[in-house]
């Protein structure tokens, strides 16, 4: 694998929340000294148990949260502190997000076309009527939600989990991102399902030169998925290296106690 | 103590506004307040002295609005509420003493049989779904939401004391009988004034209760440690109470104060219809003759009531609810 | 192209009228709700058309005073003289105008208030929310007469304004709520993230899903301002010269109607703001059940309903396991009729073993654990087969013996850790209650009976005196485990125990639950939809499909050679953790719907192997061979001798 270039990079980012009233305020460190860097046609798997942190990373990458300190460079610009509107606007055209909740992420109000159509023209990435029925079709394709023109005309709640994500996934491509951050994007489908979107996923990574962010609570599909694994908790990383490494050959205690937690049939029979 | 002391915090911010309230109301108005305030009256047997009197105590003093401000507040936390202009030279205080004392026994009353009448038809509403109260309480109760308070003392009043006679048609104290709490007869004679008023008060504000407990109830019994406690084979008094309506009752305290005011509102215009002489009464009175001392003085007693009142039940809460004690 | 076309006119976007459809439809299609809305509609078309409905000029003295109610006047005449029956039908437009005016206007505060506090969040927030809670603290009523009566004009502008002013902050409350749920919500993170404008997100995604919570408030409102109305021209602030239900009885009080009798005055707008008040309170209600499905009922015939112990008793089989579940029917009952959650299932749990159930979600494992303990409530209906437990015929106990079966045979563990203890009771309340709705125990020696357990749970026995907030998740399984072991259960269910929990506590909670299983010789019925985890935990397997049980196989040969093409497909589905990450693959299509299930085999659509021709339309035998058994036509001997042909 020829090691290319960073497009994203987490520099020491560092979150802490202030929780309780105006009386009594407590600091919460969820993230510390976070770095890891997304390169093209690359998926890092950021694994973690709940309260790790691992959200957390993720939404500040997607500039949800604003990291406390640290910076975010994108091909190398510093966009950490960038907060107006157009800014932000320029940065999530080329970075996108996909959530757990195949059932939340979407508008149930509206129809699956008007999830794609609302990308493609705040993006202008369609000139007319004509072509924006065809971009929509070709993203359906892509995401193998076949009939088209039924699923376009479709109301989210006709569709079941797995095509829900299809969807989301669908949106977020409609923007031609060069990098999605990707929450948990299986963990609430049937198991049966899972490892489908994962395929697609890595189809996309593949033939799109797209950069993953892949958090996870579950070691198996972070090493089926990802190219690279880093291991956080207590809001730390506290191991990476390529996925098979650091699986066959953890280091840290905490990596290893993880593993041997793992239902692994293959150790029993 | 540190969820009490938040409370207690928030309580006095909502006197403060209250008192704001009180404070800009007047100055708000085209014209001198105090010239409003005397327009309807008959201003001769008012010297200068005793104008000059009223306007200090509503902080018309020739000064900026901070300074009439604090004046105002000090005369409120030495109890001066001023004095009234239809009943000059009597002060606020006094005529609301004795006001006050039959709206405290009245609404007090009404609010401790409202509440214990309504949960319980909550928690049965919910608890036996398709039962008596779920079929035919609850849609009562929701047609008494939609109903003045007082238009149902006025047909109770109508029907209960003018054509059967069962009950006084107005008044707190039985006639004849000196005041005298010792005395059994003067008590019966307060209780049976007392009753017709009151029951209405029930009839039309259960509901607000009920349909709140039953709400919370529906959500509980669905939680998971209903479930678990069905399962554990507990007998049913103990599910229903420990661990369903436990848990329901709680959203109801932190919804008191809503419930409460609603109850406060129809206990003053019950007080008209039944000429209790509580606050509702001299309310009414004060609003006839445009006493506007006196309205503003049952505005800030009432409000400070209300607010004691959600004191006592959010300590209540405290009790009921350990999560809020860590 | 060579041209490049200037973008097509956009069409109109449905945005927040799509959902109306929908919504209205189940809204009309409620016969509460369309008898409210009737009502509704005549009293406008009343008000509408007073000038044409009303004998006489409202304000004019036409008859004697007070004359009792006649042919020549419907409801009688005032104190004046004047025709009440016409000041009641011109009293509508003022009544209902206000009404309507301050419920829209107290909607649009709320709305601006709730909406910006919720969306904008942080300090903004914080102060706003505030400000709502003091405001709601305040008594309304004294309020509202104090300001009204500074306003001096009391006209009906005035009473609008002055509600308005003092009524928004209940909508607000609701609406901010909502707000800010939804900001946290997905759904909107991802509208922001693609790059929507603020705007589009406040009217295109977040109003078309609080629509019914702004109507709900906005019927609050009404009510609130036609009550608040009356109650305030009944005292003499409003505008005595207008005509309104509120001023005919202000009449009416001060004319002392009441002590004369005159019941005609005072008795109609009464009842006429009733009627309002009743139209709105059933739309309202018909608003609640449609968003808040929990109180919607719905219909199940009586034959359903009919009680278990009713039917003939029958004996388990001798030699068959702990547990024998025989040809067991769920139905959950829908508005449309029965859903078989559980269909014909049959298996046994042996003494001392673990049980696997698998399945992927909705496919009935949880259901058939329920029926087990006789834990489903209607809709839900255990309408066929069988349950023995140690020889007791749990189908036929009556209800007043349930509470003793349930927990002291059966307990179990639920999915939900976090949720499964009484928030409000202390860990030791719970041991007892359940000790001593079982055992003849006083409270001492049971509470020593709970620090026992926690001991067994590797817990700390001082946590008795706790409550269950203080403890975290894991801790909170296991004092559910400890809870589950007290009365010494020869068969423990846990459904889905450790979902919510990290793995390495999961991990630890189960090793801990097979010590204890090894050492009091109590069963599992272990559900889960981790197949791997399965595996490794259980003795036997049984694998769930669509309500019906497919296959039933040690755990080890299930994984060495899983017979039913759905329970080889499931092992392929998900990657193990030492996978070399090739030939992986999902199950193609979705787990049917159950209200439609696929003919034949019910996985046939989704099967690679389904030979056309028949899975789609035999149902599939149950072939069981030695220790295993599974529901396929690839092992049935007429499709070994077919293929042998």
């Amino acid at each position: 694998m020829t090691r290319s270039e960073a497009i994203l990079e987490a520099v020491s980012l560092r979150k802490v929340f202030h929780t309780g009233g105006v009386f009594s305020r407590k600091e919460v460190i969820a993230a510390d000294d976070v770095s890891l860097a997304l390169r093209p046609r690359h998926a890092v798997a950021l694994v973690g148990q709940s309260g790790s942190g691992k959200s957390t990373v993720i939404r500040m990458l997607a500039k949800l949260y604003d990291p406390t300190a640290g910076a975010i460079l994108y091909e190398g610009e510093d966009v950490t502190t960038k907060r107006k509107r157009r800014d932000i606007f320029d940065y999530r055209s080329k970075v996108q997000m996909i959530f757990q909740d195949p059932f939340g992420s979407l508008n149930s109000t509206q129809k699956i076309d008007y999830h794609l159509r609302r990308p493609l023209r705040l993006h202008g990435k369609v000139k007319n009527a004509r072509d924006e029925r065809l971009r929509i079709g070709e993203l359906l394709e892509r995401v193998s939600l076949t009939p088209v023109d039924e699923f376009a005309k479709k109301y989210p709640h006709q569709l079941s989990g797995g095509q829900r994500q299809r969807v989301a996934i669908a949106r977020a491509l409609a923007i031609e991102p060069r990098v999605i951050l990707a929450d948990e994007p299986v963990s609430m489908l049937d198991v049966s399902i899972r490892i489908s979107i994962l395929n697609l996923l890595i189809k996309l990574r593949d033939e799109e030169n797209i950069a993953f962010l892949f958090v996870t609570h579950d070691l198996s599909s972070a090493r089926y998925f990802s190219d690279e694994i880093l291991i956080m908790h207590k809001g730390k990383i506290v191991e990476r290296g390529v996925s098979a490494e650091v699986i066959e050959n953890p280091q840290d205690d905490y990596t290893r106690l993880l593993l041997s937690s793992i239902a692994d049939p293959s150790r029993v029979f | 103590m540190n969820y009490l002391l938040r409370r207690l915090g928030f309580y006095l911010i909502a006197a403060l506004l209250a008192i704001v309230i009180n404070f800009f109301l007047p100055r708000m108005m085209a014209g001198d307040p105090v010239d409003v305030m005397l327009a309807g009256f008959d201003t001769s047997s008012l010297t200068p002295e005793a104008i000059d009197q009223l306007r200090e105590a509503f902080g018309f003093i020739d000064a900026p609005l901070p300074e009439q401000f604090a004046t105002y507040v000090s005369n409120l936390l030495k109890g001066n509420f001023g004095v009234s202009v239809a009943r000059y030279p009597t002060k606020v205080v006094d005529i609301l003493g004795v006001a006050l004392r039959w709206t405290l026994l009245m609404t007090g009353t009404a609010l401790i049989l409202t509440f214990s009448v309504g949960v319980l038809l909550g928690i049965q509403a919910a608890w036996k779904r398709g039962g008596f109260v779920d079929t035919y309480v609850l849609p009562f109760g929701a047609i008494m939401g939609a109903i003045p308070y007082f238009w149902v003392a006025l047909i109770a009043l109508y029907v209960f004391a003018l054509q059967l006679g069962w009950f006084p048609l107005g008044r707190a104290e039985a006639s004849g009988i000196p005041a005298d709490w010792t005395n059994p007869n003067y008590v019966m004679g307060v209780v049976y004034h007392l009753a017709l008023p009151v029951l209405t008060l029930l009839i039309a504000g259960f509901r607000s209760w009920m349909m709140g407990m039953r709400n919370n109830m529906v959500a509980v019994i669905a939680q998971d440690y209903i479930t678990m406690a069905i399962a554990k084979g507990l007998p049913d008094r103990r599910i229903k109470y420990q661990y369903a309506a436990r848990n329901a009752i709680l959203p109801s305290l932190t919804g008191f104060a809503l419930a409460l005011g609603f109850l406060l509102g129809g206990s003053l215009l019950t007080e008209v219809v039944f000429s209790y002489p509580g606050v509702g009464l001299t309310l009414l009175n004060a609003v006839n003759t445009r006493d506007y001392p006196v309205m503003q003085g049952i505005f800030l007693i009432l409000t400070l009531m209300v607010l004691l009142a959600n004191f006592i039940a959010d300590s209540l809460y405290i009790l009921l609810d350990p999560r809020t004690r860590s | 192209m060579t041209v490049s076309q200037p973008a097509a006119p956009p069409k109109r976007s449905p945005g927040l009228w799509a959902s109306l459809p929908d919504w209205v439809a189940t809204l009309l299609s409620n016969p509460r709700a369309m008898a409210g809305l009737l009502i509704l509609l005549a009293l406008v078309l009343v008000a509408v058309f007073a000038p044409q409905i009303a004998p006489y000029q409202p304000d004019r003295i036409v008859a004697r005073r007070d004359l009792p109610p006649s042919s020549e006047h419907v409801l009688g005449t005032t104190s004046l003289g004047q025709d009440v029956f016409s000041q009641m039908v011109f009293g509508t437009r003022i009544s209902l105008a206000v009404g309507f005016a301050t419920g829209t206007l107290v909607v649009l505060i709320a709305m601006t208030i709730g909406i910006t506090s919720g969306l904008v969040g942080g300090r903004v927030d914080n102060v706003v929310s505030m400000i709502v809670n003091v405001v709601l603290v305040i008594p309304q009523l004294p309020l509202i007469i104090v300001i009204a009566s500074w306003a001096r004009n009391t006209g009906p502008i005035t009473i609008i304004l002055v509600l308005a002013a003092t009524g928004w902050a209940f909508g607000a409350r609701v609406l901010r709520a909502q707000a800010l749920a939804l900001r946290n919500s997905e759904h909107i993170t991802s509208a922001r993230l693609i790059g929507e404008p603020i705007w589009r997100i406040v009217f295109f995604e977040m109003l078309p899903s609080m629509i019914s919570l702004v109507a709900a408030a906005w019927i609050g409102a009404v009510i609130f301002a036609i009550l608040s109305q009356a109650a305030l021209e009944f005292i003499g602030l409003g505008d005595p010269a207008v005509v309104s239900w509120g001023t005919i009885l202000y009449w009416a009080q001060n004319n002392t109607a009441l002590i004369s009798g005159r019941w005609w005055t005072f008795v109609p707008p009464g009842l006429a703001i009733a009627t309002v008040g009743l139209a709105l309170t059933l739309i309202n209600y018909s608003i609640d059940e449609i968003t808040n499905p929990r109180l919607r009922r719905i219909r199940i015939p009586k034959d359903a309903m009919r009680k278990p112990e009713s039917r003939p008793r029958e004996e388990p089989s001798e030699q068959g396991g702990l547990v024998q579940i025989r040809g067991l029917n769920v139905d959950y009952w829908t508005a449309t009729g029965p859903v078989r959650a559980a269909d014909n299932v049959s298996f046994d749990i042996r003494p001392n073993e673990v049980f696997g159930l698998a399945g992927e979600s909705g496919c009935g494992k949880s259901t058939v654990a329920y029926a087990i303990s006789r834990l489903h409530f209607p809709p839900a209906i255990i309408s066929g087969g069988r349950i023995f437990v140690d020889g007791q015929d749990v189908l036929a106990i009556p209800d007043k013996q349930l509470n003793k079966f349930r927990w002291d045979a059966v307990s179990m563990v639920f999915q939900s850790a976090m949720n499964s203890l009484n928030p409000v009771i202390t860990i030791g309340e719970q041991f007892v209650d359940v000790i001593q709705a079982h055992r003849d125990m006083d409270r001492k020696a049971a509470l020593e009976r709970g620090r026992e357990l926690l001991e067994m749970v590797e817990l700390d026995p001082d946590l008795i005196d706790s409550y269950p907030h203080q403890l975290s998740g894991g801790m909170r399984q296991r004092v559910v485990i400890a809870i589950a072991l007290a009365l010494n259960p020869k068969l423990l269910i846990m459904d889905e125990p450790t979902t919510a929990l990290d793995v390495v506590v999961e991990r630890q909670i189960l090793q801990r639950v097979k010590v204890l299983q090894r050492e009091f010789g109590f069963s599992i019925l272990f559900i889960t939809h981790d197949l791997s985890l399965l595996i490794e935990f259980s003795d036997r397997i049984g694998i769930m499909y669509a309500g019906e049980l497919v296959e039933v196989a040690p755990a080890k040969a299930l994984y060495t050679d899983p017979q039913h093409p759905y329970t080889r497909l499931l092992m392929n589905a998900f990657p193990s953790i030492h996978d070399d990450r090739t030939g992986r693959y999902g199950i193609e299509g979705t787990p049917p719907d159950l209200r439609t299930p696929p003919t034949g085999c019910r996985f046939h659509p989704r099967c690679d192997v389904a030979i056309a021709g028949l899975c789609e339309v035999v149902v599939p035998p149950v072939v069981s061979t030695g220790d295993r058994l599974a529901r396929c036509h690839l092992l049935s001997e007429e499709y070994a001798e077919r293929a042998v042909k």
